[in-house]
């Protein structure tokens, strides 16, 4: 019997089959490309920290240690490649003599060994003359003017000035880790690297420091860096924990001799945090993806569930037992689950390969096989719950009788009656609420501690959101099309003239069928806008992110110290390619004994070079605080911080001390507080000041500008950039946001959440172009004996399009429709609750028209071609239409 | 004017194969007749004879593979042209989703006939027949007989001047089979209208007064016989 009823399906059902293996499908590739892609971005993240890390430990010898032992513990550390001892001496300052004496204040002079620059290539960036021999730091040379070839004294103190000369000028894009205070938490780590430092060949260092250290040890150290075998569990959590836990291995094999620095920790605690991100990126924006899939191939086989519960019935009055129906609806399931994951995993395999060039997603083949399983597996779950469950429920309850029914009396359904939908959409805003209360934290990994806290529980928010604005759709539809449906037929009259009410009146009697593939329409639309609405406010606020650290297209950066004023604007302008120039003062202010950077800017036109989103402020928009700038020259922008501590009031006069340009000294400058400014371009993430440049310029006797946004219109940035730092020389510092936009994104920013989206707009695109589609298509097909038996009794083909376009019409408007309006929503919702994802908070979601457009007309076309379909097919012969039934 | 051109319909060696070459089956065989108006036939034949392919082809509803048809009575070929002829088919074919009086002022829609007349008449219809209080009701909840009952109050709500039934009977026991060809024989003696009624009830065959045998696809004889 199975082998007939196999055959049977087969021949007869091949097609709907089909389309239920297909629902399938897409849910398993949906499954499998984001699992494994996600396993794959997460090694990826692992690798991407550990490669960026220049040199993986510092390790600290204390002062009584023997530095040979310790070495000798850490070359025979497990996992330890190279490690290599540097030497730490701090001078008094730098001077060179040219035709002026130029000195410097304080600084560090490193001893590297000579092999340095091969073992740990990303320490240093050689810029001009030598990459070896005796190395100045960009900075200090520019403070020196001090070029490859120059002598150099360096001042030690109670000792004469050695002098040395310079081979090279390097770059140290590492210097945060590179002077750490090793061992020192986070908190009491030095603000910023040392200005002025100086490489030294491990012998110079030795000739120039060991007499110092004699007299002052205090002045110098010694550090051994070390390069590790960079072989890591994939997952940056337990990369962590095992980088980790091999520090401290080696702290207490040396007995707390050495502490270590842990760079590779650090940057792999980053990527940890980002891995959590990504998990629960993949949860909030992947799994409603796969729950569609399941939805879909639910109104696929629901769409024929009168006609099994028919066959169902006839096996029933032939004798079949509940047992024999359920071993042939297993089979079934068996049937349409085990093509379904073939071609899901097949698909997975397709868009890798296309997507990403590599069917595992570039994971390992583990991960590949791991996620092949867990999507299999869904996929066959997918298939007992649309087969099995329904088939099941039908043979233990239905009756005989009850199986010839076709459409029965609408009944409010259980939900709808108890009011569910309302219920979900108070329980998300609800949530929405309470996962404010943390600041939106969704992941916590603490530095030093092991495990990771992610707060699945706000997923729930948007969750029950779209769940229950889906339900309070299929109300709307049900009251539309119930009570409503003299309405219905009203706006239905151009298309179906004096069919309308008729129309209406079937559609009203299949509200049910119908509301629930508006509700399936709404729901894939939704998805899709959702996340495409929050792709592109990540990418918006992404590139914000690059704005703000760089400040404009690009920057030029003076010097401390130098004394350059907005006139030289004039000679940047000049530049091919530069649209227009900003200037930017920075100096430090005294508010009370905090001393905070003060940015000067020309309110009127400071937006020319740079965005100002109105997110950056609060207590007006961006406009209008620099329209009050402008007016009202006194006036300043401070942070939220100072607005506390000071307890400001709008209005309120705030002396800060600057210092005067002409004699030195800080002086006293009122100002009026205006507003707060939460971010600026260019300036620190903590506290700082905005003023109006030509007020500070004036109460302080100097014009000297900290930095210039260069616009370029956004076009050929880095060519402009070389083309400024051609113009410029090494006398200032030239960034670019191209550079920027690499560096101050997170392994999450750069590449997984591009890859992540880009598998989910494409699928979001597949489902909101087959949800329509497909549910009516099946919905029309297991109408053929209706439209045949209009056609016999003399409708034309006008009358029957009035029909198919009738239910075309209510279900494209009234998906799309809802579909944009739960997806507005779950856009604002999603963007808030992963407001911890942004880096800075968006002001306005970012709205893709063309994706979004792109889906409503595949939407639309869909429906259309499907109904196109039907209204083709209705004008076979009626009779031989329902001899095929 | 001839009695040929007073037919409602002429068939001249109707033929309809179904299939090619081996696995072709000739449903009807050059089959030629004439209906008079106001005919009462029983189309008898065992199954497989091809009586319910001779009615489709009659009422226009199937494509012929040879001979020809014309409808003198009928203005034309009924195809498209709803209330032309009365159809009852064999199977359930009310549609599901109109409730029964929908069902039966459905042609009367399709024929452009206003809704609030067409609503009226349909009503007026069932009170005929009998059947009133079955008007809000839907398919699905009405019996065999019943159904049977609406799908003739449909056939001839619309005033037809043919009406073919397809085994109208063959699912309903003897009481309701005999009730629903009393309906029929009732409407179409009220409405002056031409009836062919397809079946392989002797019983039935026997309450009109001629009686077309089919056989392998060919009309084997035609009689006619006292009511």
């Amino acid at each position: 019997m199975t082998l007939t009823w196999l055959r049977g399906l087969l021949r007869k059902r091949a097609s709907r089959l089909s389309i239920v293996a297909a629902g399938i499908a897409v849910a398993v590739a949906l499954l499998g490309s984001l699992g494994t892609f996600l396993a794959a971005s997460k090694a990826t993240m692992t690798k991407r920290a550990a490669a960026e890390v220049a040199v993986d430990w510092q390790v600290q010898e204390s002062g009584d240690a023997d530095p040979n032992a310790v070495l000798a513990a850490v070359r025979s550390a497990p996992g330890v490649r190279t490690a290599v001892p540097v030497y730490y001496g701090r001078t008094s300052g730098f001077s060179t003599t040219g035709a002026t004496t130029q000195t410097t204040g304080p600084g560090v002079v490193l001893g590297i060994p000579d092999s340095y620059a091969r073992t740990f290539p990303a320490e240093l960036r050689p810029l001009a003359g030598s990459a070896t021999g005796v190395l100045i730091v960009q900075q200090t040379a520019a403070n020196l003017h001090a070029l490859p070839g120059d002598t150099v004294s360096i001042g030690r103190a109670g000792l004469s000035p050695a002098r040395v000369r310079a081979g090279g000028v390097v770059d140290l894009p590492q210097a945060d880790s590179l002077f750490q205070k090793v061992g020192a938490p986070v908190g009491s780590q030095p603000s910023a690297p040392p200005d002025n430092v100086l490489l030294l060949p491990e012998a110079t260092w030795h000739q120039v420091f060991d007499p110092l250290a004699k007299s002052r040890p205090d002045l110098v150290s010694t550090q051994l860096h070390v390069a590790r075998s960079h072989a890591l569990p994939p997952d940056p959590a337990a990369a962590y924990n095992a980088i980790t836990a091999a520090a401290h291995n080696l702290e207490a094999r040396t007995s707390g001799q050495a502490v270590v620095g842990d760079n590779l920790g650090a940057a792999l605690g980053a990527a940890r945090e980002d891995a959590a991100y990504a998990q629960v990126l993949f949860l909030f924006l992947g799994l409603p993806g796969a729950v569609l899939a399941v939805l879909l191939t639910a109104a696929v086989t629901g769409a024929g569930a009168t006609r099994r519960r028919r066959e169902q019935a006839l096996l029933r009055t032939r004798g079949a037992s509940y047992r024999q129906l359920m071993w042939l609806a297993t089979v079934e399931a068996a049937l349409v689950g085990v093509a379904g994951c073939l071609a899901g995993l097949a698909g997975a395999a397709l868009v890798g390969t296309l997507a990403f060039g590599s069917a595992r997603f570039g994971g390992t083949t583990a991960t590949a096989v791991g996620w092949t399983t867990v999507a299999a597996a869904a996929g066959l779950a997918i298939a007992a719950l649309t087969v099995i469950v329904p088939a099941r429920r039908d043979a233990r309850t239905a009756t005989v009788a009850a199986g010839r029914l076709t459409v029965g009396r609408v009944r409010a359904p259980w939900w709808l009656r108890y009011g569910l939908d309302l219920v979900l959409l108070a329980a998300a805003g609800v949530i929405v609420v309470m996962t404010g209360n943390n600041g939106y934290q969704l992941v916590l990994a603490p530095e030093g501690v092991p495990t990771i806290s992610v707060s699945y529980w706000a997923f729930a928010g948007p969750a029950l959101l779209w769940v229950g604005a889906g339900l309070l759709t299929w109300r709307f539809c049900d009251l539309l099309l119930g009570r409503g449906r003299r309405v219905v037929g009203a706006v239905l009259r151009p298309l179906a003239r004096g069919l309308s009410g008729t129309v209406a009146s079937g559609m009203s009697r299949q509200r049910r069928a119908l509301g629930r593939s508006i509700v399936l329409v709404a729901l894939a639309v939704s998805f899709a806008a959702s996340t495409a609405v929050f792709n592109a406010s990540y990418r918006q606020q992404a590139e914000a992110d690059a704005l703000l650290t760089n400040g404009a297209d690009v920057t030029v950066t003076e010097s401390p110290g130098a004394l350059t004023g907005p006139g030289a604007a004039g000679t940047l302008a000049a530049i091919p390619g530069v649209n227009g120039v900003e200037p930017l003062q920075h100096r430090f202010a005294y508010v009370g004994s905090d001393l905070q950077d003060l940015y000067g800017v020309r309110p009127g036109t400071i937006t020319k070079a740079t965005a100002l989103q109105d997110a950056y402020f609060t207590g007006g928009t961006a406009r209008q605080l620099m329209h009050t700038l402008a007016t009202e020259p006194d006036s300043i922008l401070v942070s939220a911080e100072t607005v506390k501590d000071f307890q400001l009031s709008p209005g309120d006069l705030l002396n800060l001390r600057l210092q005067d340009g002409r004699t030195k000294r800080f002086t006293t400058v009122p100002f009026h507080y205006a507003g707060v400014v939460k971010e600026f371009p260019t300036a620190p993430k903590d506290s700082f000041f905005v003023a109006n440049a030509s007020y500070v310029a004036g109460r302080t006797g100097g014009d000297a500008v900290g930095a210039f946004l260069v616009d370029t219109g956004g076009r050929h940035i880095a060519t402009v950039a070389d083309r400024v730092r051609a113009r410029l020389g090494p006398a200032a510092t030239v960034t670019d946001l191209a550079t920027t936009r690499k560096a101050v994104g997170s392994s999450l920013t750069s590449v997984d959440l591009a890859g992540l989206t880009r598998v989910e707009l494409a699928f979001a695109l597949l489902l909101a172009a087959t949800a329509g589609g497909l549910v009516l298509a099946l919905g029309l097909a297991e109408r053929r004996r209706t439209f045949a038996i209009a056609t016999a009794l003399g409708g034309t083909g006008r009358q029957l399009r009035a029909f198919v376009f009738g239910e075309a019409v209510v279900l494209t408007v009234g998906g799309l429709i809802a579909g944009a309006a739960i997806g507005a929503l779950l856009s604002r919702m999603l963007v808030t609750v992963l407001t911890g994802v942004f880096d800075p908070p968006p002001s306005a979601l970012a709205v893709p028209w063309s994706y979004l457009i792109v889906v409503g007309a595949i939407t639309v076309g869909a429906l259309a071609l499907v109904s196109a379909i039907a209204v083709r097919m209705a004008r076979r012969p009626a009779i031989s239409v329902l001899r095929e039934l | 004017m001839t009695s040929a051109d007073s037919a409602m319909v002429r068939c001249a060696q109707v033929a309809r194969t179904f299939g090619d070459g081996a696995a072709a089956v000739v449903a009807v065989h050059e089959v030629s007749c004439e209906v008079p108006p106001g005919a009462r036939i029983a189309l008898t034949g065992p199954s497989g004879s091809g009586k319910s392919t001779l009615l489709h082809l009659i009422g226009g509803l199937e494509t012929l593979t040879g001979g020809t048809i014309t409808w003198p009575g009928l203005g034309g070929p009924p195809h498209g042209r709803a209330g032309v002829i009365g159809m009852i088919f064999q199977g359930p074919s009310l549609l599901p989703t109109l409730n029964v009086i929908e069902n039966v002022a459905l042609p009367l829609r399709f024929d452009g006939v206003p809704s609030a007349t067409a609503d009226d008449r349909a009503a007026r219809t069932l009170d005929r027949l009998g059947i009133a209080e079955l008007a809000s009701r839907l398919p699905e909840e009405l019996s065999g007989g019943q159904s049977q009952r609406v799908a003739v109050a449909r056939a001839v709500a619309s005033r037809p001047k043919l009406i073919l039934a397809d085994e109208p009977t063959g699912r309903l026991d003897h009481r309701a089979a005999g009730h629903v060809i009393s309906v029929l024989l009732e409407a179409a003696d009220e409405l002056d209208a031409a009836l062919i009624v397809s079946t392989h009830d002797a019983e039935i065959a026997a309450r009109l007064p001629q009686r077309w045998t089919m056989s392998d696809g060919a009309l084997s004889s035609r009689e006619v016989h006292s009511r």
